[in-house]
């Protein structure tokens, strides 16, 4: 790795004002993933910033509206957090099939919604691929199983998060702090994909660090599935994931919100499937066609196809089983 | 003891062998009365592994060591046009770098120099930084600037397979595809034509890596024109001796290979390979000891690998299910070089009953590190065609599979004519399918689970020499308090020789396990050949008997002249000698060792085997999925594991290798391979996250029963090989399984979801179509 | 060579007006063509896309946004992928796996050799490049005022993939955060050419022979008459 400087603050005002210092910085939550993306140098910041020993960052506030979740929190923390799981059940089935219990006791929420893609180009330092700086996307016309079916645009990489597409699905703002301001955008608007930036995953420009995660209280009614397939049964990313957060009166969905990971460079969310599903009884017909809608445009490379099927199947399974309906 | 020429095959190889017969001791049969050998005991170093007291090669530190890296091509084929190491060499800690241009040529087979101007792979080698500090080396290799000439290159298997002679010679002198090897039992065009069904199918099967635990590397101190001294990891010591000294020209007598602890090899640690010459080298040039090793990257780009292969099988057999025909053809992938075990003809040959065989093995070759034995080579790959087929057989027969591996079950081994030592195949089959529940749980409609997520049951069989054989040398050294040194050059890879071969010393000296202590892996040792083949336990076994034996009579001596009988009286139990009619005339052992004035040693050899019999292992393993019909994931809920090994000298540690086989086969079943990105030749799984072993979470009920055959014919402990064994039968038993469970083939391995939907999505387009 | 022997009027739409054909390649600088001065350069370059080979891959996109950033000007994509109209064009087999099945299409500015948009621009913001003939746009010129869009003939058709942030509606299209018209200039001043052509995987492929293909898809030719009128 490159030769940088470290600090541990046990501030976020003192973190704040240290990234806004001239040269590159990296923040490190756990550094599950900030480590060995600099052992191949992928991050090479001349400057890291120890955010472990920053208490404000790891606060959870369960008790007001919204929900106030602090990025320095560690995976484990949520998951020990009665209240919190109580609350949104669909964070309990993202939190949990992250990685392996040793990498939640380290990993924090704000390192797994920042983490940098897994797509084995840009991971291996034998390829200089375009989000790298290179020229070309090595996936494209390469070895491509796992990588984007929509929203790709030079870049296919899969955003690998499997708390942003249920924290999306629960409509959560990220807040944004700086060493001059603090903003809240919707966590939906924190990503961004490759048509906007093909270097970057988020919003952030130098300076800047997500600081909190906001989560309205859930509405009557409220229920959300997160279902993730993958190769493993731990320690894999997902080939494909669906969350899924509905309002319930009865049978009938009052309103739908469905995002989806492993398909898309960004946790990509899907009005079509939320149409689909929008003031109907639910039913598995029904879910099928919510599933349909969300890949009507999905755009399958040479070798990742059967993630078509694949998501389908778990927007299904995840509409029904919101909805209250078991599934075998 | 007279010296003969004997046979030995050892991985399906046979050679030629001149050795001394051994001592004639009385066999340890079934019913034999035995203390210790037969028990359940852990591991005599569990702990000292577990709790990070052993001591590997890594943790090797001398006064002044250097530590070095290689500088590797990013490109499958080119041609170096220039080396310039001069910003690498400025930079502080940086001691020296070495490449073609500033070394005199030292021939290394098979890559023909240990520098090439030529590089074959990606990761192949183009310089050596060796430096103070191992945090500089990574900085230091990338200042290495070296140029390349980019030439064609081959890494897809289809297009080697297609290319055109000409191109193919731009790539490799010998071309991309060698003559076809070819091995015919019978006439294979009257045993199709005597067939009432033929079935045939093609399968791939992937590039597995060895993933050792501990990584490749060596530490070595060349005091130059004295001696070299290399701590190791590696499966032969002795090997590694004779080849280095063959290497560097001097005599084998001035080159020591030590080791006490190894975290692995299955079969990549058992050649010398350019760290043991360029470590060796660098410390000639320093005149400091040098570390070298491998960090994961480098492992899984330039160290071998179990083969690819595009096997099609052909099977015909009359309605009633005897075979009348076995035809395999299959193209083996040996990499830029060639190596052994590319040919996988065996199973074909041996495993069932059938008078007309035909195999063609032809080796092909592609811009990637060779290939190297892996855990049952040849046989595991060759496994996953026999039996798919098999079941593809049976169910075009409208037959059990079972029922059609039963009826075409061979007595003897047909390549020789020779009856098995043991067979315990039969044994292995009933327990497998009763302990997978094979009448309740196997769908005789393949397919037919209502609902998206369908169980099914399969079968897989195997078989393997199991022989061992010379040479395989040992000595028993009693010390004067009477504690017991077992010395060989044999190397424990962690699967615990230290402990089965301590059992058989103390088993047969009659003294307490606890003051045996193994000491293995020098190479100036007493030499055995090496751990690979699932030879160590029949070769050695014997060969530490032996050695005990004698040590015993040279105490037996003293002991009878002090209790003033003859030797020919006493016997030892538990420590103390005594004499067998009137056991209150003893002497304590330990007494004994002290009474001598001279070190005690007794030697031993393995002697030839049996010329009249075969020894193989066999095996069978019955696997439980559920595959997911629409995500793809096939899940393995259990799997039952049954093998014949002869004697299990220790059940413990037999079950320990035959869940250490599952659990590996497992994984070459359905999660790992190496892929390579074709455009670029440079393969994408260089970590261990993007190649895909397998973890315990994903790991199936293992119900693992030994099926004990005791064979005295084998050797006089009884013992037959069991480290590979369990390997082999598992994933055509996950295959065969998937095909129960949903009615359709995947025959692509692994199989990984995406490869399941797509094989079920073709079989759903094919019914419709 | 027809001429027409009508005094000339200064504007230059009187010139298309005029239907001057034929003429050779000519310097301009932000002069306007005086009634003798040299007649306007017809021969020009035109990426021209060959959508039975496209992927859809958007690589041109973001090689062309990066190319553009790097020398200041608008990112904004001056090639955009869209998804064929159904049965307009059909992968070739060369490239239809990567295809998908599903086929796509370039529609960047068509170097027109009577350009439209260079007639009826009031601020000379639309120039021609003497090395490679391409009509752009001089951005520190242009004044915003979306006459260039308004006067392209050529319309762009196909959907829109799924959820992406630029959608194309124009061949020249405004830039709204920058306030300027944007349209493909074939990357003037960059060594290489296009950028797009150069980056294109397909292209790189078909040069190296991996993939076997009568053209790649995305090249770059002269736009003559005959010839803008065939791309799409």
């Amino acid at each position: 790795m490159r030769a940088f400087t470290y600090a541990a603050p046990t501030d976020l005002s003192s973190a704040l004002t240290r990234l806004a210092e001239p040269g590159t910085h990296s923040v490190m939550g756990g550094g599950t993933d900030l480590v060995n993306s600099m052992k191949s140098y992928i991050e090479t910041p001349a400057d890291v910033v120890d955010l472990q020993g920053v208490q404000e960052l790891q606060t959870l506030e369960t008790s007001g509206d919204p929900v106030r979740i602090g990025v320095g929190l560690k995976l484990v923390d949520l998951l020990a957090s009665q209240p919190l799981m109580k609350l949104f059940p669909i964070l309990n089935d993202a939190a949990s099939v992250v990685a392996t219990p040793q990498l939640r006791n380290v990993g924090t929420v704000g390192g797994n919604l920042c983490q940098r893609p897994r797509c084995w180009y840009f991971r291996s330092v034998d390829f200089n691929c375009l989000r790298k700086g290179g020229t070309e996307c090595y996936a494209i016309l390469g070895e491509n199983r796992f990588n984007a079916i929509l929203g790709g645009l030079g870049c296919f990489m899969v955003h690998p998060s499997d708390l942003a597409p249920a924290l999306i699905a629960l409509n959560a703002q990220a807040v944004i702090g700086s060493a001059s301001a603090t903003r809240s955008i919707p966590l939906e608007s924190f990503f961004i994909g490759p048509d906007v930036d093909v270097h970057r995953e988020n919003v952030l420009v130098p300076g800047e660090m997500i600081v909190r995660v906001d989560v309205p209280r859930p509405a009557s009614g409220q229920r959300g599935v997160y279902l993730k397939s993958r190769g493993r049964q731990t320690w894999d990313f997902a080939t494909t994931a669906a969350a899924v957060s509905l309002v319930m009166s009865g049978s009938t969905c009052t309103s739908a919100r469905v995002v989806l990971g492993g398909v898309a460079p960004k946790p990509w969310r899907s009005p079509d499937a939320e149409a689909a599903l929008q003031g109907k009884s639910i039913t598995p017909a029904v879910a099928a066609q919510a599933a349909a809608a969300a890949v009507k445009l999905a755009r399958p490379m040479q070798y990742n196809a059967y993630k078509i099927d694949q998501v389908q199947a778990l927007i299904q399974r995840a509409v029904l089983q919101a909805a209250g309906q078991e599934v075998s | 003891m007279p010296w003969v020429k004997t046979q030995v095959t050892t991985e399906g190889i046979t050679t030629e062998v001149l050795v001394e017969t051994e001592v004639s001791l009385p066999a340890w049969g079934p019913d034999a009365k035995l203390d210790i050998v037969g028990q359940r005991i852990p591991k005599v170093d569990a702990r000292y592994r577990v709790t990070g007291a052993a001591q590997y090669m890594f943790d090797k530190q001398l006064p002044g060591m250097l530590w070095a890296k290689a500088v590797r091509s990013p490109y499958p084929h080119a041609r170096i046009t220039g080396i310039d190491a001069s910003a690498a060499l400025k930079m502080p800690g940086v001691v020296d770098v070495i490449h073609i241009q500033n070394t005199a040529p030292i021939a290394y087979a098979p890559n023909g120099h240990v520098f090439n101007q030529e590089m074959s792979f990606v990761g192949d080698i183009a310089a050596v930084v060796a430096a103070e500090d191992p945090r500089i080396l990574p900085d230091a290799v990338r200042a290495v600037n070296v140029t390349y000439e980019q030439l064609p290159f081959v890494t897809d298997l289809q297009q080697a397979i297609a290319m055109d002679p000409a191109t193919a010679k731009q790539i490799f002198p010998q071309g991309v595809l060698a003559p076809t090897a070819v091995a015919d039992r019978g006439d294979i065009n009257a045993g199709f034509a005597a067939a009432d069904v033929t079935v045939e199918a093609t399968y791939l099967t992937q590039v597995v890596h060895h993933t050792t635990m501990e990584p490749h590397g060596c530490v070595a101190h060349w005091i130059d024109g004295y001696e070299l001294h290399v701590w190791d990891t590696t499966q032969s010591a002795y090997g590694t001796q004779q080849a280095l000294a063959k290497t560097f020209q001097i005599p084998d007598s001035q080159v020591f290979i030590w080791m006490d602890f190894m975290g692995g090899g299955f079969g990549s640690k058992t050649n010398l390979w350019r760290y043991h010459v360029l470590a060796s080298l660098l410390s000639k040039r320093t005149g400091k000891p040098v570390h070298y090793v491998n960090d994961r990257r480098e492992e899984l780009l330039d160290t071998p690998h179990r083969p690819m292969h595009q096997q099609t099988w052909r099977l015909g057999a009359t309605k009633d299910g005897q075979l009348t025909a076995i035809e395999m053809k299959s193209y083996d992938v040996a990499g830029a070089f060639n190596g052994m075990f590319t040919n996988i003809s065996a199973v074909a040959l041996q495993l069932y009953k059938c008078p007309n065989v035909h195999t063609a093995d032809k080796t092909v070759f592609l811009n990637l590190h060779q290939l190297s034995a892996m855990r049952g080579p040849a046989n595991t790959e060759a496994m996953v065609g026999m039996e798919a087929t098999m079941d593809l057989l049976a169910s075009k027969l409208n037959m059990d599979p079972v029922q059609l591996r039963k009826l075409n079950y061979a007595t003897l081994d047909q390549t020789t004519n020779h009856p098995y030592s043991t067979k315990g195949l039969m044994d292995a089959y009933n327990y497998v399918t009763q302990a997978i529940g094979w009448q309740t749980n196997r769908k005789t409609t393949p397919g037919s689970d209502p609902g998206p997520k369908k169980r099914g049951v399969g079968i897989g069989s195997q078989i393997w020499a199991a022989a061992g054989g010379p040479p395989s040398n040992a000595e028993v050294a009693i010390q004067a308090d009477g504690s017991i040194t077992v010395r060989s050059s044999v190397a424990d890879l962690g699967e615990g020789p230290k402990t089965i071969l301590s059992m058989v010393v103390a088993e047969e000296l009659g003294v307490p396990l606890e003051v045996v202590n193994a000491d293995f892996g020098h190479s100036d040792y007493p030499w055995d050949l090496g751990t690979f083949g699932s030879r160590v336990t029949p070769s050695m076994a014997p060969a530490v008997r032996q050695a005990a034996y004698q040590a015993k009579q040279e105490i037996f001596t003293i002991a009878a002249s002090e209790l003033g009988v003859d030797p020919s009286q006493l016997e030892c139990k538990k420590g103390v000698v005594f004499v067998t009619s009137d056991p209150t005339k003893s002497i304590p052992f330990a007494q004994v060792a002290a009474l001598s004035s001279h070190t005690i040693i007794g030697n031993g050899w393995r002697g030839p085997n049996n010329p009249n019999y075969t020894t193989e292992s066999f095996g069978a393993q019955a696997a439980e999925v559920e595959v997911d019909t629409e995500t793809g994931v096939v899940t393995l809920l259990n799997l039952a594991a049954a093998h014949d090994c002869g004697r299990a000298i220790n059940p413990m540690l037999v079950e320990s290798q035959i869940h250490g086989g599952v659990d590996m086969a497992a994984g070459y079943g359905r999660f790992e391979e190496q892929v390579v990105d074709q455009r670029t030749g440079i393969p994408v799984t260089t970590n261990l996250f993007d190649y895909k072993i397998e973890t315990a979470v994903d790991e199936p009920v293992i119900d693992a029963h030994i099926v004990e055959n005791v064979d005295t014919i084998a050797n006089n402990t009884g013992a037959k090989g069991m480290a590979e064994p369990p390997t082999m039968p598992t994933a055509p038993s996950i295959m065969n399984a998937v095909y129960n469970a949903t009615g359709v083939w995947v025959r692509d391995m692994p199989l990984s979801p995406e490869r399941v939907l797509r094989a079920l999505k073709a079989a759903q387009s094919q019914q419709s179509a | 060579m027809a001429e027409d022997q009508r005094p000339r009027k200064v504007s230059r739409r009187g010139v298309i007006a005029g239907g001057v054909v034929g003429v050779a390649a000519v310097a301009f600088g932000g002069a306007k063509i005086s009634a003798h001065s040299a007649p306007l350069p017809a021969q020009a370059d035109v990426i021209y896309p060959h959508p039975d080979m496209c992927i859809g891959c958007g690589t041109c996109e973001v090689a062309c946004t990066d190319w553009h950033a790097s020398q200041g000007l608008s990112a904004q994509p001056r090639i955009h992928i869209m998804r064929a109209p159904a049965g307009a064009h059909v992968p070739l087999a060369a490239v239809a796996p990567f295809a998908g099945g599903i086929s796509f299409q370039q529609l960047p500015c068509k170097q027109c050799p009577v350009p439209e948009c260079w007639a009826v621009c009031p601020a000379n913001a639309i120039r021609i490049d003497p090395k490679t003939g391409s009509r752009y746009i001089e951005e520190s010129a242009c004044i915003d005022c979306g006459k260039c869009a308004s006067a392209c003939p050529f319309p762009v058709q196909g959907t829109e993939e799924a959820g992406l942030a630029y959608v194309q509606t124009k061949r020249v299209e405004r830039d709204a955060a920058r306030r300027v018209y944007v349209k493909c200039d074939l990357c003037r001043g960059r060594p290489g050419g296009p950028a797009c052509v150069e980056q294109c995987p397909v292209n790189m492929d078909v040069k190296a022979g991996r993939i076997h293909a009568p053209y790649g898809a995305l090249e770059v030719r002269p736009s003559t008459m005959a010839t803008y009128k065939t791309i799409a």
